[in-house]
């Protein structure tokens, strides 16, 4: 999702706001382009954040990352704008909810995790830092398809409820819950993989 | 899961477990979900292990979280 991670951009603030900002476009543009499906549309609204951002440079006062800070303020203007559109973009089930049996070998025939496949590693048992693990997070969402991931972001980041995603996506609330099912799953399964790496 | 004495699955405790992220479970769903809680190691360690990644999409994408 970004093209810099959260260290580079703590280099980039300790070098004044201009160049902090810039260390997050690229990933506040993801963030935008996945939900509003128009490059042209989404750098408006990133351009219009990081003005923002700067005019209130002095108000940020390091309470949250920059990153959080931006990210709050991008949020308000996907928002915004998709409630002004009243878009719907119909969803093609295929694209979202994949195999069906995509999680079948983590599982035994009678629905137990299986113990050859199961991964019992919890973050926060390796001398992982806190900044490692969300960019572990981070790469993870990178890799759901894109589709899965503006649903699964409507949720997760915009903080839509389901009724309002399935009236966007035109998905029915039963095949919403499967979409976002299967992107929590894949992401833990991604997560859990990484956490257990060595440093 | 019609009947909270039926006992739910691993699988179906996944299930739940994404469920509660977008909304309450229904009472019976949440006696299910923590009677098999209760039980079961596995489902203990993937429970954690999906609260810690509720967490970091939280703080990733600044996110308070859910009440």
């Amino acid at each position: 999702m970004p093209s810099r991670s959260p260290v580079a951009a703590s280099s980039a603030l300790a070098a004044g706001p201009w160049q902090a900002l810039a260390a997050e476009r690229a990933f506040l543009l993801r963030l935008a382009r996945l939900q509003l499906q128009s490059q042209a549309d989404a750098e408006d609204a990133v351009q219009e954040t990081l003005v923002g951002a700067a005019r209130g440079w002095q108000g940020f006062a390091g309470a949250s990352s920059l990153r959080s800070w931006l990210t709050g303020i991008l949020r308000h203007k996907i928002v915004d704008l998709l409630r002004s559109r009243r878009l719907q973009t119909g969803v093609d089930l295929a694209d979202v909810t994949g195999e069906g049996a995509e999680f079948d070998g983590l599982f035994t025939a009678d629905g137990a995790w299986h113990p050859a496949t199961f991964i019992d590693t919890v973050c926060g048992a390796t001398a992982l830092a806190q900044r490692q693990l969300l960019d572990i997070v981070e790469l993870c969402m990178r890799r759901l398809p894109e589709e899965t991931a503006r649903l699964f972001l409507m949720r997760e980041y915009l903080g839509m409820e389901l009724k309002e995603i399935e009236e966007h996506s035109l998905l029915s609330n039963a095949n919403l819950r499967v979409v976002l099912y299967r992107a929590r799953m894949r992401l833990r399964e991604c997560a859990v993989r990484s956490w257990g790496e060595p440093e | 899961m019609s009947d909270p004495t039926i006992p739910i699955t691993c699988r179906d405790t996944t299930w739940l477990v994404s469920c509660a992220r977008d909304g309450a479970l229904t009472p019976r769903e949440a006696s299910q979900l923590a009677a098999h809680l209760a039980g079961c190691a596995a489902c203990q360690v993937a429970s954690k292990q999906f609260g810690q990644l509720f967490a970091q999409l939280d703080t990733l994408l600044a996110r308070d979280p859910p009440p």
